[in-house]
């Protein structure tokens, strides 16, 4: 595995375990649980591609 | 989850700061607890299956390998607490020479292409549990609704939504 994909990946599952556990504890085992993960999972990535854009316009200027 | 005095929701803190997941499973909240178990756990346990590794900062601000973000890197990971001892105590085991499989795990292995995304997951277990730990201490003891934006907390006690206010006028 390349280490870009290894960056990928581990940016995807650890986001998607600190989602799942936040959810865990705000709302206990219940059954929207699931969709209260990937609610938080897709803040979470939204937020590392705005990171990521500015990172990238900062490094270019 | 039942309410408790605070010196036992301080008890079953420590408990969850070494065992994480086990202080839910404790008050009874056993499907929280093994998820929490299982995620932590889990997560350190692939950290050092990466190569991951508790490494002793060097605390002396006047010292050349000082390093900030070593220093909060460990105290990070302190917070996965049974991971932490287990991996500080083999690290410092394989320094004194041991060669021991089971101790070469624990230790980790800086030299493994990928040890900082190891050390990366230590570091993200340790949070995670600092978070469950705070959390379980506010369910306990604490204040249940921190952090929760309630409608008394938003200054919306009344608040009607369109559908309720439809009952109310076709009652009328």
């Amino acid at each position: 595995m390349s280490e870009g994909m290894l960056y990928v990946g581990s940016a995807l599952w650890l986001t998607l375990l600190v989602a799942f556990v936040v959810s865990l504890l705000e709302d206990g085992f219940c059954a929207s649980l699931a969709k209260n993960t990937a609610r938080r999972w897709g803040k979470f990535l939204l937020g590392l591609v705005i990171l990521a854009i500015v990172v990238q316009v900062l490094s270019v200027v | 989850m039942p309410r408790t005095s605070k010196p036992a929701a301080l008890g079953l803190c420590v408990v969850n700061w070494f065992l994480p997941g086990v202080g839910y499973i404790a008050v009874g909240d056993t499907k929280r607890g093994v998820a929490l178990f299982v995620a932590m756990n889990g997560c350190f346990l692939i950290g050092l299956l990466l190569g991951g590794y508790v490494l002793p900062p060097e605390w002396s601000t006047s010292s050349p390998n000082f390093s900030i973000v070593s220093c909060l890197t460990f105290i990070m990971q302190f917070f996965h607490g049974i991971g932490w001892a287990a991996a500080s105590i083999c690290w410092n085991l394989v320094q004194e020479g041991s060669q021991s499989g089971v101790v070469r795990f624990l230790a980790g292995n800086p030299g493994a292409t990928n040890s900082d995304f190891g050390s990366f997951h230590l570091l993200v277990a340790g949070g995670l549990n600092y978070f469950a730990t705070s959390r379980l201490y506010d369910l306990l003891a604490g204040d249940p609704t921190n952090g929760e934006e309630t409608p008394a907390k938003v200054g919306q006690p009344d608040a009607v939504t369109s559908s309720d206010s439809d009952k109310v006028e076709g009652s009328s």
